[in-house]
């Protein structure tokens, strides 16, 4: 394949800042003793402080992008991995190519196989005892009921004393409900609760803010006590808000929905020890956005296998639901390559991304964000706020700490640009932009 | 500007209504007031009437989720209609290649960026401009350093300027207004002056200054009166820019300025006009004062003058020595007036050279620091590098007086480093004659003073430990900035490192060698 990677690219790949810094000054021909590239793969020795140089390696023929280095680092990529993509992206004369020395060709050889396996192995697998499991989705459910029920005498009791005295109440008034939550297995609603706690300091119309909050959480209570009633998908919504999720495995054995799939942008946020990666695409023929989640703990990495800007022809296998946004990559069909700018779709006005997201919230009214893939906007910059407008004037705002409007800026240099972003009803946060005159 | 307020706005609606009420209820609480829900008259009140009034906390919660629901749904984003800047026009300038940004991008995140000017300088030479994803980086670090705006400006590009047009921090990036459009819009160039603050005004005065002095002095003179003592010195020390005899009669009535900064400064600038009465008065007293006896080997007289009356006090001269310069009152005089002497005149008047006039000094064992002090003083005023080259040729450059060095010009500097090291053979260490200068010599050095330097370099390393030579230390971070880049294979070998003293030296030069790599590969994208 052609190598189609661009250095912001690699560099968001990187696990930290450190990592960048890193790869970039290793992102020069003097720092290796040999590089190479064929079709399949890209491969340099790297002299480090040891004897032997490293022997990096990257596998570009399958589509998430595998690479390997004999570095004793921990990080995922290592700075070898990303100086040696670096190098590539900006100085592609340096690579020759040529066939593969034997390191390389072991590799590829053993990543072959292993997926061969693994491909064999899911096949086989089964659930592995279905009575145990049934059982314990009984007991769990149990737990949650009592756990919402005494959530609903605790907001019950909220409300009876009146909401004016919130901005008095420490930190632990929201947070001890919340652990409760968590102890009866509703991490949904655990992190809802824990939201509350910054509503009350968080400036005027708090009061109306607060009050949204507390309804959409009582609404997922009724929601939750009657559940049998309603509609499968709103089921599954109420299910997913609380915190019960569905298992990847049981949705990879559906059939997926294959399309060209862009990727427009990635957020990633962090909550106590759990990073969340939430990365975007927008089929190009279905006209549907999609969401892809990635979880980590701790320093675990990240899935870096979705990269903004990039394209791929996979099958994609949604989370039920009223308004299935959620899914995940159940097959690829090419590797990836550049996003297309010229293949974006999007919305041309803001009214009608309006529209589309009052449907969505009809439908699912605990969404949270909602993708906008926005056509000829322009960035607008007023009173130390951030906004994006179209053609008609229509304007929505960037969240007040929107840090990197002036690098959207820099980019669109004032021409309609296309914009996409996360709209939680009140901001548009966006995530990528791409001028016109690019995609013509 | 209400669209721009936070959008929380809600409408006067009868659901506008409905939410307030909602919420006062919510604050007060259900325990204080029972619930009323309002009459099923329009859909979504038909939803609320679902409720049951007699489990009210249910009932406001309940509510609150259609109400919030609704809203949320139904908000229509603002209209602003208020016009945006003007689009960034297209540029032809092009854009430098991918791995030269990939070396900007190193240097603003701290690595190897002392090479960052020679980037800048160089993007210049070749006609090219940054990519726009590192134009807010790069606009930022010209707000934090201010040394290196001038660098940046060429190579922003319309997309770097237009945008810095759009953020007041950036100011500095700005397309200015040149001084012929300054002089041809009176009224715009009279606004700015009475609106800006001192730095903005100053800095507008030393353009025009380079233009139309003129003009700049009449800018300055309809002010004059009404300015405080710091802005008044502030706008007259710009007058050294395009300084000429029409600047004289001012700068003389500035000698009896209430400020002594004022004043202090006028008398420097008049002291650099030959035909300024200053110049002439200071002449006259100094004339009788100082003496040459030509006759081989050649001498200078010198008598001290016997007061310091008030017409010298005008003309700049302190009655009274600072209490740290060791000299006598009388001394102290002369040293001033032979400061605001031009020194053409003694070269004319006796018809010699600067280098005879140094070794005739020398000869008059009991006055000649303040003659040479006062050359010293001259020679920087009046900014004259023939003299400097002749004093640091003479070795009468001292430790204090190391600023008149950065007078000379790069070639007159590289001249004497070489000299020097051939002179001095001993290896470069803080100590040598030639350190200051290389101190000084910041601009790219030539072949031959990398391969001496890097010669004397290795012999220092070969000799001798570090420890203690901080100064010395401090000069690798120049040298590496210096040296040669085309000699990196010459600068990389040849090190002596079996000798005894390497390991002390190796991670300096090991830093050293890493940026001059750096700078190799780094120009390397401009010389194609």
């Amino acid at each position: 394949m052609s190598f189609s990677l661009t250095t912001e690219q690699i560099l968001a790949m990187a696990p930290d800042a450190a990592s960048a810094k890193a790869g970039r000054s290793l992102a020069a021909r003097s720092k290796w003793v040999t590089v190479g590239a064929n079709d399949q793969a890209l491969w340099g020795e790297c002299q480090g402080s040891g004897k032997t140089p490293y022997q990096v390696q990257v596998d570009l023929a399958t589509g998430d992008l595998a690479y390997r280095c004999s570095c004793p680092s921990r990080k995922q990529p290592c700075k070898h991995i990303l100086g040696l993509l670096l190098l590539r992206a900006t100085d592609a004369d340096a690579f020759a190519a040529t066939t593969p020395p034997d390191w390389v060709a072991d590799w590829l050889a053993k990543r072959a196989q292993a997926a061969q396996k693994r491909s064999e192995q899911h096949e086989q697998r089964q659930v592995s005892d279905p009575a145990a499991q049934a059982k314990r989705a009984i007991a769990r459910e149990a737990k949650i009921r009592a756990g919402l029920q005494e959530l609903e005498q605790w907001l019950h009791d909220l409300i009876r004393q009146g909401l004016a005295d919130a901005p008095g109440h420490p930190a632990a008034f929201w947070f001890t409900p919340a652990s409760r939550m968590i102890d009866a297995q509703a991490p949904g609603v655990a992190r809802l609760l824990r939201e509350l706690a910054g509503i009350p300091n968080s400036g005027p119309g708090w009061q109306g803010r607060l009050l949204e909050h507390l309804g959409r959480l009582h609404l997922l209570i009724e929601g939750f006590k009657r559940l049998e009633t309603l509609p499968p998908d709103i089921q599954t919504d109420i299910r997913t808000t609380i915190g019960l999720t569905i298992r990847e495995d049981d949705l990879r054995n559906q059939p997926g929905i294959r399309d060209h799939w862009l990727v427009l942008g990635q957020r990633v946020e962090t909550e106590d020890n759990l990073t969340v990666q939430r990365t975007w695409l927008w089929g190009q023929t279905s006209n549907r956005p999609a969401l892809v989640l990635s979880f980590a703990t701790g320093n675990q990495p990240l899935d870096r296998s979705l990269l903004p800007d990039t394209s791929l022809e996979a099958d994609l296998v949604f989370y039920p639901g009223a308004v299935p946004l959620r899914a995940l990559v159940k097959t690829r069909h090419t590797p990836v390559a550049r996003l297309d700018p010229s293949l974006l779709p999007g919305i041309p006005t803001i009214n009608a991304a309006s529209a589309s997201y009052a449907a969505a919230l009809a439908a699912h009214p605990w969404l949270e964000r909602y993708p906008f893939l926005l056509r000829e906007i322009t960035i607008v910059y007023r009173d130390g706020s951030w906004a994006v407008r179209d053609a008609e004037g229509y304007t929505l705002f960037c969240p007040p700490h929107f840090a990197t409007g002036w690098q959207l800026l820099a980019r669109s240099g004032g021409h309609p640009s296309i914009l996409a972003g996360e709209w939680d009803g009140t901001y548009l946060l966006p995530l990528n932009l791409w001028t016109i005159a690019e995609g013509v | 500007m209400t669209q721009y307020a936070a959008p929380e706005a809600t409408t006067g609606s009868m659901y506008g209504t409905l939410w307030q009420e909602l919420i006062t209820h919510a604050l007060l609480g259900t325990a204080r007031q029972p619930l009323r829900l309002p009459p099923p008259d329009a859909p979504v009140t038909t939803v609320l009437a679902g409720l049951d009034p007699a489990e009210p906390e249910r009932a406001v919660l309940g509510a609150a989720a259609v109400l919030s629901l609704y809203r949320q749904a139904g908000r229509l984003p603002p209209v602003d209609r208020t016009p945006v800047p003007r689009p960034c026009p297209p540029d032809p300038q092009p854009v430098c290649s991918a791995q030269a940004a990939q070396h900007l991008a190193l240097m603003l995140d701290g690595t190897h960026s002392a090479a960052l000017p020679e980037w800048l300088a160089a993007v210049a030479a070749a006609g090219q401009r940054v990519p726009e994803q590192h134009l807010v980086a790069l606009l930022e670090l010209g707000q934090k350093k201010v040394d290196l705006q001038a660098a940046i400006l060429p190579v922003l590009g319309e997309r770097g300027r237009w945008l810095a047009t759009q953020n007041p921090a950036w100011e500095y990036a700005c397309p200015q207004p040149t001084a012929e459009e300054l002089l041809a819009d009176v009224s715009r160039l009279n606004a700015i002056w009475e609106t800006s603050t001192r730095a903005t005004r100053q800095a507008l005065l030393t353009r025009l200054r380079a233009q139309s002095p003129l003009t700049a002095r009449a800018l300055v003179e309809t002010t004059w009166k009404s300015e405080k003592a710091d802005d008044r010195a502030a706008f007259v020390a710009t007058f050294a820019t395009g300084l000429s005899m029409d600047d004289e009669p001012f700068l003389e009535a500035a000698l009896d300025d209430r400020s002594k900064e004022v004043r202090r400064t006028a008398a420097s600038l008049l002291s650099r006009l030959p035909e300024s009465r200053l110049v002439q008065r200071m002449i006259a007293r100094v004339q009788p004062l100082v003496t040459w006896k030509p006759s081989p080997p050649a001498r200078i007289g010198v008598t001290l003058p016997d007061v310091c009356d008030k017409a010298m006090i005008r003309d700049g001269i302190e009655p009274k020595p600072p209490r740290h310069v060791q000299i006598g009152e009388r001394a102290w005089w002369l040293q001033q007036m032979i400061s605001a002497t031009p020194l053409a005149f003694w070269t004319q008047t006796w018809n010699t050279t600067p280098a005879d006039l140094l070794a005739a000094v020398r000869l008059n064992v009991e006055w000649c620091e303040p003659l040479l002090e006062g050359w010293r003083m001259a020679a920087r005023n009046q900014q004259d590098q023939t003299w400097v080259d002749a004093l640091l040729t003479a070795g009468e450059i001292t430790d204090r007086t190391e600023d008149l060095l950065y007078l000379l010009s790069p070639e007159q500097c590289e001249a004497h480093i070489l000299r020097l090291l051939q002179t001095h053979p001993e290896p470069l260490q803080s100590t040598h004659p030639a350190f200051a200068l290389l101190m000084v010599h910041r601009s790219a050095w030539s072949l031959d003073l990398t391969r001496a330097v890097l010669a004397s370099l290795r012999q220092r390393t070969a000799r001798q430990p570090t420890h203690y030579d901080y100064l010395m230390r401090s000069m690798f971070h120049i040298i590496a900035t210096c040296l040669a880049p085309e000699l990196l294979a010459t600068a990389s070998a040849g090190w002596p490192t079996d000798s005894q003293y390497w390991p002390c030296w190796e991670p300096d030069i090991k830093n050293v060698l890493a940026l001059l790599h750096f700078r190799h590969d780094m120009l390397k994208e401009f010389s194609q």
